[in-house]
C-alpha cells in the first residue's frame, strides 16, 4: 500500500507520535502490522488507537478511508517527528533517537546544584539531629537539676531539724537535766584556787633560761 | 482478499468524565472557601474582637501565682547559740470528700496524731470542705506512721515552724510569732521587718488538674531569707539568772522577780530575766511570751537604790564629801510627815559613807536638803530616769518623774530616798553602770549584730554615752558602794574572790493612793569594784523576807559569781577580805544570807533523802541545812556564818504609817505618783495559757519548750 502523504501529519507531529507510540506497542519489533495482524489483534486496542488518532486529528475528516493508515511505514516514520534526513538508521528502533548533546558547563552546574542540595540536606539533618540531641540533654539536665533541687531541699530541711536537735540538747536546761539524771548536784560551796607559785613569776630569777637556738647565733653575727 | 474489518468508533468516555471533576472541583473550592471564610471570621472574632477578654479568661484559669515563703531569720545569742529558729515540719490534712469512713479513719489516726478521736471524726466527717487540718507541724515519725496507714484522702503539706531550743528561756523577751509567721510580741515583734525577709512568688500555667503545663512561660521571684539577729544575751548566763531568781521567788513566795546583767564596758545586756511567781498549781516560772518583760515594762518606786543619785549629785556639786559628817536625828519631821530610819537610833553624827552604808533615810534627806529641787530633778534626768532606755523593746516604760514645781514640802525628801519616782529596773541599773563606767553613761543594748541573707554580719553601732558626774565622783561613789557590801546592808551580795560595789533597796508598793505592806526588794551592784566589768540588778516583788539585803542580794551574789567566772574575769580580792568582812557584818547584824540555789539544792537533797528513808533505802549523803557557806582554807572565808538572831536589817523600808510619805503631803497625795508600781502591760495572764513550762522551786526543774495552745508539738511555737 503506497504511503499517503498527509500534510497534517507533520503539523500534528506530537499527536501522531503518540499514535505511533501506540502502534509501536502493537508491534514492538518495529515491523509493520499487516491487515491480518490488525484483524487478529484485539479489537478494542485498535479501536482505541484509532479513536485517539481521530481525536488528535480532527481535520482528517470522518471518512475511514481518508484516515491515516497506521500500518503505513511512511506514516510511522513521519510520526516520529524527525526530519527525513534524521530518520533512524536501519536496525535502530524507530522510537529511539539520539539525545542532544548537553553542555559540559550545564552538567557541572547541575552537579554543583545537586551537591548543594545534598549538602543543605545533610546540614539540615545534622542540625535537626543536634537540635534533638541538645533538647534531650537539656531535658536530662533539667531533670537532674530538679533532682538536685529536691535533694537540696531535703538536705536543708534535715539540716534545720538536726540543728534544732543539737540546740535543744545542748541548751542549759537539757544539760542541767542530764547532769541531774547522772546524779550531779550543785556545789554548796565554791573554793577559789590561787596558786602560790604565780607570784614567783614576777621574779626573773625563777624563770628557766631559754635554750640557745641557731637563729640566735645568726642574729648575733648580724647575718 | 479478506475484507478488512471496519473500525468501530467508541464514544469518547473520557470527555464525559473530564467534565464532572471540574464541577466537583469548583464545588469543593467553593465549600472550602466558605468553610475557611467562616473559620477566618470566627478566628477574627475570637482573636481580634474578643481577644482580650478571652485572653484574660484563659490567664485566669491557667496562670497561678504560687507564693514562695521566705524563711524567717534566726535569733542567736552572743555566742551564736540558737534562741529562736525556723524549721520545716509537716502538717497532716484530709479531704473529707474523699474520706470513705470517717469513723474508721478517726479511730486509726487518733493514737498516731495524739488527737481526740471525737475531734478527728468531726473534722473528717465535715464534707462541706475539701481541706481540713488533722495535725499541724508534726515530726517525721508521725508522718511515717500516718503514711503507713495508707488512708485515701489524707495528705501532707510542709509548714514552717518556729522553734525555741532553749524552751521558755527569755520567753517574754524573745516573744513569739503567730500562725502566719508574724511576730506578735517581744523581739520577734520588734524585729519583724528584719526577721521576716521578703516573700517570693512563682507564676506558672497549670491545667485543670492543677499540673504544670510544660513549655509554658514561668516566672519566678526568689524569696529573700530573713535577716538573722544576734543578741547580746548569753544563753547560759540567762538560764542561770532565771533559775536563781526562780529559786528565790519560790523560796520567798514572791509575786515575781526580775534581774538584768550587763557588761559595763560595752552596755551589752547579757541576761534579762523576768519571773512570774507561783499561782494556783503553777509554780514560779519564766514569764511567757504574752507576759510583760518586767525589767523594761514594770514600774516601781526604787527606794534606797535611788540614794546613789542623791549622794553622787551632792558630791559632784561639792556639797559633801564621803567623809562629811551629817547630823542625823532619830526622827526628821517635814511638814506633817515624820521620816525615820529602819534601825532606830538617837541623834547621831554619821559620815556620808555611813549614811549610804546603813541606808539612812534621814541622813540622805539631810544631804538632799542641801540641793535644790531642780538640782535633784536634773540629776534624775541626767542618770536616765524618766525616759526610755536605749534598749529597743516594744512597750518599754519611760517611768515617771514629777516636775519640781509639783513637789510638795515632802517632795524633795521623798525623791531623795526613792519615793515619788517610778522607774524600771533597766533604768536603775543604767544609773549604777554610769558610776561603774567612771561617770559616763553606757547606754545598754540588746542587738549585737545582724546577719543578712548573704551571710554578711553587720555590727550595730553602740550608742554613745554622756558624762553625768566626774570620774572622781564616780570613784568616790564606788568606794562608798563597796562599803555597803563590806559592812552594810548589802553583805549578802559578797562573792569570794571579788570586790562588789552595790546598794540595797526596799520600797513599799504604792496601792490605791497609799502604800501596802508588800515591798519591792532590790539590789544593784557591779564587780570587780575597782575595774568594773559586769553590773546586775535583782528585784523581787513582795518577797516574804521583805528587804533587798536579804531577798535580792543573795540572788545577785549567785548570778554575779556565775557571770564573773563564766566570763573569765580574774578575781580582784584573792584574800576574800570583803567577803569575810561582809559575812562578819551580816553575822553581827543578825542577817541571814541564804543562797537560793544552795537552799534549793539542799531542799531537794533532803526531799530525796526523805523519800529514800520512806522506802527503807540506804540514805544518801544529805547536805546540811546550809544558810551561808564559803570557801575554806587559808585564803578562803572563815566558814559558815549562821545567824540565829532575829532578822533585822538596817535597810530602809520606806516611810510607813504616820511618818511615811503617805500623809497628806507625801508623794501619794492627789498629785503624787500613786499607783506607780503597775505594769505598762494590760492585765492578762501571767504566762502562755498553753504553756507546759514547769518551773518548780527546784533549780533543776524540768522545763519543756514553749507551747501554744492547740496542736503544736513539743518545741514548736508557731509557724514563722
Amino acid at each position: 500500500m503506497p504511503a499517503l502523504p498527509n500534510p497534517n501529519a507533520s503539523r500534528h507531529a506530537g499527536d501522531v507520535a503518540a499514535g505511533a507510540a501506540s502502534l509501536a506497542l502493537a508491534a514492538p519489533d518495529g515491523a509493520e502490522l499487516t491487515d491480518a495482524e490488525l484483524a487478529a489483534a484485539e479489537p478494542g486496542a485498535v479501536e482505541l488507537e484509532v479513536t485517539e488518532l481521530d481525536l488528535a486529528q480532527p481535520g482528517a475528516g470522518g471518512d475511514d478511508d481518508a484516515g491515516l493508515d497506521a500500518t503505513d511505514p511512511a506514516v510511522a516514520s513521519t510520526a516520529d517527528g524527525l526530519p527525513d534526513d534524521e530518520l533512524p538508521e536501519s536496525g535502530r528502533p524507530s522510537h529511539l533517537r539520539v539525545a542532544p548533546e548537553i553542555e559540559r558547563g550545564l552538567l557541572h552546574r547541575r552537579r554543583r546544584a545537586q551537591l548543594l542540595v545534598l549538602g543543605v540536606a545533610a546540614i539540615s539533618a545534622a542540625s535537626m539531629f543536634l537540635l534533638v540531641t541538645f533538647h534531650v540533654f537539656a531535658a536530662q539536665s533539667a531533670f537532674t537539676l530538679d533532682k538536685l533541687d529536691n535533694q537540696l531541699s531535703v538536705q536543708q530541711r534535715d539540716y534545720g531539724l538536726l540543728r534544732d536537735k543539737v540546740a535543744t540538747l545542748s541548751s542549759p536546761d537539757a544539760v542541767a537535766n542530764g547532769a541531774k539524771r547522772l546524779g550531779m548536784i550543785r556545789a554548796t560551796e565554791v573554793t577559789g584556787l590561787h596558786p602560790p607559785a604565780a607570784a614567783s613569776f614576777a621574779s626573773t630569777n625563777s624563770l628557766p633560761v631559754p635554750p640557745l637556738t641557731p637563729y640566735r647565733a645568726i642574729d648575733d653575727t648580724g647575718q | 482478499m479478506q475484507e478488512r474489518p471496519a473500525l468501530v468508533r467508541v464514544p469518547p468516555r473520557v470527555t464525559s468524565r473530564a467534565a464532572r471533576p471540574a464541577k466537583r472541583l469548583a464545588l469543593c473550592s467553593v465549600l472550602v472557601l466558605v468553610v475557611f471564610s467562616a473559620l477566618a471570621f470566627r478566628v477574627a472574632q475570637l482573636q481580634v474582637l474578643s481577644g482580650d477578654r478571652y485572653r484574660l479568661a484563659s490567664l485566669r484559669q491557667t496562670v497561678h501565682t504560687v507564693p514562695l515563703p521566705a524563711q524567717r531569720g534566726t535569733i542567736f545569742d552572743r555566742d551564736g547559740r540558737d534562741l529562736a529558729m525556723s524549721i520545716e515540719l509537716t502538717s497532716v490534712y484530709a479531704d473529707p470528700q474523699e474520706v470513705v469512713d470517717p469513723i474508721a479513719y478517726a479511730a486509726e489516726l487518733a493514737p498516731v496524731l495524739h488527737e481526740s478521736e471525737k475531734l478527728l471524726r468531726s473534722r473528717l466527717g465535715d464534707r462541706h470542705f475539701e481541706f481540713e487540718y488533722l495535725a499541724r507541724r508534726v515530726g517525721d515519725d508521725v508522718v511515717a506512721r500516718v503514711k503507713k496507714l495508707g488512708l485515701e484522702g489524707v495528705g501532707f503539706v510542709p509548714e514552717s515552724a518556729r522553734q525555741y531550743p532553749g524552751g521558755a528561756l527569755a520567753g517574754s523577751l524573745i516573744g513569739e510569732v503567730g500562725g502566719d509567721g508574724t511576730g506578735l510580741s517581744g523581739l520577734e515583734s520588734l524585729y519583724q521587718p528584719l526577721l521576716a525577709g521578703k516573700q517570693g512568688e512563682m507564676v506558672v500555667e497549670r491545667d485543670q488538674q492543677g499540673l504544670d503545663i510544660p513549655n509554658t512561660a514561668r516566672t519566678q521571684v526568689e524569696a529573700r531569707r530573713g535577716t538573722d539577729i544576734v543578741l547580746t544575751l548569753d544563753e547560759p548566763l540567762q538560764w542561770e539568772t532565771e533559775q536563781s531568781l526562780i529559786d528565790e521567788v519560790a523560796a520567798t513566795k514572791a509575786k515575781g522577780g526580775m534581774a538584768v546583767v550587763v557588761d559595763t564596758t560595752t552596755g551589752d545586756v547579757l541576761a534579762m530575766a523576768s519571773i512570774d511567781g507561783a499561782s494556783g498549781n503553777s509554780p514560779a516560772h519564766p514569764s511567757g511570751p504574752t507576759s510583760a518583760t518586767r525589767p523594761l515594762m514594770d514600774l516601781f518606786e526604787p527606794g534606797s537604790t535611788n540614794k546613789l543619785i542623791t549622794l553622787s549629785t551632792a558630791i559632784q556639786d561639792g556639797l559633801v564629801t564621803p567623809d562629811t559628817e551629817i547630823d542625823v536625828p532619830s526622827v526628821l519631821p517635814i511638814g506633817s510627815t515624820r521620816f525615820t530610819d529602819v534601825d532606830p537610833h538617837g541623834d547621831v553624827k554619821m559620815t556620808v559613807t555611813d549614811i549610804l552604808r546603813q541606808s539612812s533615810n534621814i541622813g540622805t534627806i539631810k544631804i538632799a536638803e542641801r540641793l535644790t529641787k531642780d538640782q535633784l530633778a536634773g540629776a534624775l534626768h541626767s542618770f536616765g530616769l524618766g525616759a526610755t532606755t536605749s534598749v529597743q523593746f516594744p512597750g518599754q516604760a519611760a517611768g515617771l518623774l514629777l516636775d519640781p514645781s509639783h513637789y510638795y514640802d515632802t517632795g524633795l525628801a521623798s525623791t531623795a530616798i526613792g519615793y515619788g519616782v517610778a522607774v524600771t529596773g533597766m533604768q536603775m541599773l543604767d544609773a549604777y553602770v554610769t558610776i561603774a563606767n567612771g561617770g559616763v553613761t553606757r547606754p545598754p543594748r540588746l542587738l549585737d549584730a545582724t546577719i543578712d541573707g548573704q551571710g554578711i554580719r553587720h555590727e550595730t553601732a553602740a550608742p554613745r554615752g554622756h558624762r553625768v558626774v566626774s570620774e572622781h565622783t564616780a570613784q568616790e561613789m564606788s568606794g562608798m558602794l563597796t562599803g555597803v557590801v563590806s559592812a552594810g546592808t548589802g553583805a549578802c551580795a559578797a562573792i569570794p574572790g571579788y570586790t562588789i560595789a552595790g546598794k540595797t533597796g526596799t520600797a513599799r508598793k504604792a496601792v490605791n493612793g497609799g502604800y501596802s505592806t508588800g515591798t519591792m526588794a532590790s539590789f544593784i551592784g557591779y564587780a570587780p569594784a575597782a575595774h568594773p566589768k559586769l553590773a546586775a540588778i535583782v528585784v523581787l516583788d513582795e518577797p516574804a523576807s521583805t528587804y533587798g539585803g536579804t531577798a535580792a542580794a543573795p540572788v545577785f551574789s549567785d548570778v554575779m559569781q556565775f557571770a564573773l567566772t563564766h566570763d573569765d574575769i580574774a578575781p580582784d580580792d584573792p584574800s576574800n577580805s570583803q567577803y569575810n568582812a561582809a559575812r562578819a557584818s551580816a553575822a553581827a547584824s543578825g542577817t541571814t544570807c541564804t543562797d537560793p540555789a544552795v537552799a534549793a539544792a539542799a531542799a531537794q537533797l533532803r526531799a530525796e533523802a526523805a523519800a529514800q528513808a520512806a522506802a527503807k533505802a540506804p540514805l544518801a549523803p544529805i547536805a546540811p541545812p546550809v544558810t551561808v557557806t564559803g570557801p575554806t582554807g587559808p585564803t578562803g572565808p572563815t566558814g559558815s556564818v549562821v545567824s540565829t538572831g532575829p532578822a533585822v536589817s538596817t535597810e530602809s523600808a520606806g516611810p510607813t504609817g504616820s511618818t511615811g510619805p503617805t500623809g497628806s503631803t507625801g508623794p501619794t497625795d492627789s498629785t503624787g505618783p500613786t499607783g506607780l508600781t503597775g505594769s505598762t502591760q494590760p492585765a492578762g495572764p501571767t504566762g502562755p495559757s498553753g504553756s507546759t513550762g514547769v518551773q518548780g522551786p527546784s533549780r533543776h526543774a524540768t522545763r519543756t519548750t514553749r507551747k501554744t495552745p492547740g496542736t503544736l508539738p513539743k518545741h514548736t511555737s508557731q509557724s514563722g
